[in-house]
């Protein structure tokens, strides 16, 4: 269920700035299963997703008082998400050192055989949902979480490249090449 | 005629079409395109397929005990900053004073930290206070978590439980004793048990004082609103409404009347408006909007009847 609002975003920062944390908090509800949702099909790993939205949060809770109502709250949010998904990303790839090779052996293994007693559409369904996971991982940072913005929570190209802080051809490009790339995985599947 | 749109440009705009994010004059083209190409239309009708099966699939739901823990997380985190950042009467002080006073009884062998029984106003008496080591702690050590109750019951007076943090914890202390009812508060933002919330919740509303603290009101306003639980969240509406109702508290039981999936809630929300409305808290042009809705939109008879019954006062 939507959240319905008493207040506008606005009206919760500024109550947040005067020390009403119960303001923050509204504020916070209000997108922070989106956040978690990205952050989690971002790392596909719950422990990780909890600590991207942990970072996310602490970073507004930080800056939510130099906030220039510039921009929507929203945006700004999911400019840190983005960020914070990125740079995680990034610094785990490097410390693991994976290749984009490794990623694309992982996603063609095969999905691990599991008894169920799920009627065998949902087996499909679910299968090709572990495949689509799978293929997701193998896409860039940038790629991945323009795709995300998009197909998970319907953004508009020129929001996104707001949030990602990039041109709208650029995120054009990412997008395009995200579908293609998994287009080319999941063939057959779908 | 405007020029041809190409193959290799039209299965290059599929994506963007599929989107609605062409501008007109390209759309136009696409769809003129679309509508002549035999091979081109077959191309779309399988992408369109592709972009259609990534967005049924594409899991969106949430594990609601996942969010859940998330946000006990990051409460914990902010309340722990509050108390870092506050100079007085906060947990850190309190369990930094626990730690830092001189031992009246050392507990071999079990590394807890004791409170002795306080009772009436003697409060923090060096002698009630009883640690079996002096340690030196800084303050990311109190971290509370996993907090079990030996006596929660509050007819006598007393409460008891045990917390871990870094180091594991046992207090034994006056339900009314300010520090013990801001550690359950912390419990109620934090603890993944929802019967360690509730029995905290009870706890701290079993006090003698008639005036509920600032933070305190603040935390159950919080449960109130976003528990996961709904036995926790009707437990906090009850103890706000227990409480003196101020304005916060009015806005916390509209919050709830409007946005609470549980009719139950609901009505412990329209009733506790009522009794508030009649103590005289007033309701804004907002509250009544809100009412009038709900008078003609919530699914619960009862929720529709006392909304009707509010505004004929009004």
């Amino acid at each position: 269920m939507k959240e319905k609002m008493l207040l506008s975003d606005n009206e919760l920062i500024i109550k947040t700035n005067n020390g009403d944390a119960l303001a923050f908090e509204e504020l916070i509800y209000r997108y922070d299963k989106m956040v978690l949702r990205i952050a989690l099909k971002f790392t596909n790993d719950e422990d990780e997703a909890k600590d991207i939205y942990q970072e996310v949060f602490i970073k507004v809770y930080k800056g939510l008082q130099n906030f220039q109502f510039k921009s929507e709250f929203s945006t700004w949010l999911f400019r840190i998400t983005s960020n914070v998904c990125i740079t995680f990303k990034r610094s785990k790839q490097k410390k693991q050192q994976i290749s984009i090779d490794d990623a694309e052996d992982s996603f063609t293994s095969t999905i691990a055989d599991t008894e169920s007693d799920l009627p065998d559409t949902l087996v499909i369904k679910s299968e090709f949902n572990d495949k689509l996971n799978n293929a997701i991982e193998t896409l860039s940072p940038n790629q991945k979480m323009s795709f995300l913005l998009k197909h998970l929570e319907g953004y508009k190209i020129k929001e996104i490249a707001v949030m990602m802080n990039c041109k709208e051809g650029t995120i054009k490009k990412y997008l395009f090449d995200a579908v293609r790339r998994l287009k080319l995985q999941l063939e057959g599947n779908y | 005629m405007g020029k041809q749109m190409e193959h290799k440009e039209f299965l290059e705009l599929m994506q963007f079409y599929l989107y609605d994010e062409l501008d007109i004059t390209k759309k136009n083209m696409f769809d003129a395109h679309l509508k002549s190409c035999n091979e081109c239309s077959k191309e779309f009708e399988a992408f369109k397929e592709f972009i259609s099966s990534l967005s049924d699939e594409i899991d969106k739901d949430v594990d609601p005990a996942l969010l859940q823990d998330a946000r006990s997380e990051l409460r914990g985190y902010i309340r722990a900053s509050k108390f870092n950042n506050s100079n007085n009467n906060s947990v850190l002080d309190f369990l930094k004073n626990i730690i830092y006073k001189p031992a009246g009884l050392a507990f071999g062998g079990l590394s807890l930290l004791l409170i002795g029984v306080f009772s009436g106003y003697l409060l923090f008496k060096e002698s009630n206070i009883i640690t079996d080591n002096n340690q030196n702690l800084n303050s990311d050590q109190y971290k509370i978590q996993n907090i079990n109750f030996i006596d929660s019951d509050p007819a006598d007076g007393k409460v008891e439980f045990t917390f871990e943090s870094l180091t594991p914890g046992h207090i034994k202390g006056d339900i009314n004793n300010p520090e013990i009812q801001n550690i359950l508060s912390y419990a109620l933002l934090t603890e993944q048990n929802p019967g360690t919330r509730l029995n905290s919740i009870n706890v701290i509303n079993a006090t003698n004082s008639t005036k509920m603290d600032e933070e305190i009101k603040q935390t159950f306003i919080s449960v109130a609103k976003y528990d996961v639980n709904p036995g926790v969240r009707r437990e906090a509406l009850k103890a706000l409404s227990e409480t003196q109702v101020d304005n916060e508290i009015k806005d916390a039981l509209i919050y709830v009347l409007l946005n609470d999936t549980s009719s139950g809630i609901r009505i412990e929300a329209i009733n506790n408006l009522i009794t508030a409305s009649k103590k005289g808290i007033r309701l804004s042009q907002n509250d009544l909007t809100i009412l009038k809705e709900k008078m003609s939109s919530d699914n619960n008879n009862y929720v529709r009847f006392q909304a009707k019954n509010i505004l004929k006062e009004y």
